[in-house]
């Protein structure tokens, strides 16, 4: 079915069925879509906009969605809303890492949270510095910690290329993360 | 199999740091009410932005978005007011001893008030337009029936009025619905203008990607399998590790429709 173009911003169908499933939407998949977005390179505030962004998309094609295949539609939607979010800002993904916004999304002391925003920042220089479509499916698999048949379903591979993808983005992060093993976020600062 | 080494336990620690990170509430708060009213909304508010000391291209430029917005529709208000008293009143000599006047009338550019200039917030331009990729021109790619509207020799009003607003994000998935419902009904012409219009009437930005591989679509559809086969490798070239891009490498080389993938839902 196709969805039904809406115009100048006009709200979805005042279809009660419409209004809960985009709330189930965003409900189930809201943090899933702005953690893809935040390692995609994208700052929290620019991850905001663009998970805005992805969920009005999604909304406005809410028709063409089939049931079941929604984090599949959003997926790929956040995939190149980030991609167009980074052209706009000038910037590549990897330019992106040093803006290390202290404005942590978790609760906690000052010391856990800068702790937790270095280790953001490393994490995100070295999904930076893996080729984009293994670092997509190791943030997969170890941050959102999905199975590789899912990876491959959203993905839209082949599940043995996904499993393949994923060895190498195992072995090419733990390369990585061995050249910078001495800025461990987690290690306590001697006196 | 290998042995667990701390840097296991490093790489793990990364990924729960990772896992730990998460939007605000209100942010998801906002963008469930984006969805009901369909208006784009400020992810978060305004006094949570300036706690964050750490400013970003983003936050600079949603504070200067209300600056604009009250500039834009000050000349509209006052373009009309001004454009209303020419009609009703004749010319009046503009003075030292008529300050608002003079203000008025350097605030306001000599432009005819359009519907353009009904501005909303969400009209304002949250990015410069730039493109995904070096687009095939109409007259490089598209035969001359197919060239938007938009370069039929303009009349002297629309050759007067201002640059059009950037487009809205329904806009731009209206467009690229109108294109792909043409291209379900096997009307790559059509497809072709709804396009043309993306790309040089709304100057879309926000689904370039999308547009660009419905345009390969289209110019396949249309015969012009050469000219297809040429997008689709500039795609892949500038967009390699897009989802996308893998979806149409199978296509740049032969010029196949894409058409089945589009109507299995390949292409969102």
């Amino acid at each position: 079915m196709r969805a039904s173009p809406r115009i100048d911003g006009q709200a979805p169908d005042a279809d009660p069925s419409a209004e809960s499933r985009v709330a189930a939407l965003v409900g189930a998949h809201f943090d899933f879509i702005w953690r893809l977005l935040r390692r995609q390179g994208l700052s929290p505030p620019d991850a905001d906009d663009a998970a805005q962004q992805v969920f009005m998309i999604a909304t406005q094609r809410l028709d063409s969605i089939a049931p079941g295949s929604e984090r599949s539609f959003l997926y790929g939607t956040g995939l190149r809303v980030a991609a167009n979010a980074r052209r706009a800002s000038g910037r590549r993904r990897e330019d992106l890492v040093d803006e290390l916004d202290s404005r942590a999304s978790v609760e906690g002391a000052p010391e856990e949270r800068a702790e937790l925003a270095r280790a953001w920042a490393l994490l995100d220089e070295l999904l930076g510095g893996l080729p984009a479509e293994l670092a997509r499916v190791l943030s997969l698999a170890e941050i959102e910690q999905l199975e590789v048949p899912e990876i491959a379903a959203l993905e839209g591979i082949p599940v043995g290329t996904a499993a393949s993808r994923l060895r190498r983005a195992r072995a090419a992060f733990r390369e990585a993360l061995r050249r910078v093993e001495h800025r461990n976020p987690f290690a306590k600062e001697r006196p | 199999m290998s042995e667990r080494e701390p840097l296991d336990d490093l790489a793990d620690r990364l990924f729960a740091a990772a896992r730990r990170e998460r939007p605000s509430d209100a942010v998801r708060e906002g963008a469930l009410n984006a969805t009901r009213t369909g208006k784009v909304e400020s992810a978060s508010d305004e006094s949570e932005r300036a706690a964050a000391p750490a400013a970003n291209v983003v936050s600079r430029r949603r504070s200067r978005r209300p600056i604009y917005v009250a500039l834009a529709l000050a000349a509209a208000a006052l373009t009309g007011v001004l454009l209303d008293r020419a009609r009703r009143e004749p010319p009046v000599a503009i003075g030292p001893e008529a300050p608002s006047a003079r203000w008025r009338a350097e605030a306001t550019p000599p432009v005819p008030a359009t519907p353009e200039l009904s501005l909303s917030a969400e009209s304002i331009p949250e990015q410069a337009p730039k493109r995904a990729l070096p687009r095939l021109t109409p007259h490089e790619s598209v035969p001359q029936k197919l060239l938007p509207r938009a370069t039929a020799e303009p009349s002297p009003v629309e050759s007067a009025a201002p640059p059009r607003a950037p487009a809205t994000l329904s806009e731009e998935v209206a467009a690229l619905d109108r294109a792909r419902s043409a291209l379900g009904g096997g009307d790559a012409s059509t497809a072709l203008r709804a396009l043309d219009d993306y790309d040089h009437v709304l100057h879309g930005t926000r689904l370039s990607e999308e547009a660009t591989l419905l345009r390969v679509e289209a110019l396949s559809r249309s015969g012009q399998a050469a000219a297809a086969s040429r997008l689709a490798q500039a795609f892949i070239r500038a967009n390699p590790g897009s989802p996308l891009a893998e979806r149409a490498r199978g296509f740049a080389g032969s010029g196949d429709s894409l058409a089945t993938r589009v109507d299995a839902g390949g292409l969102k």
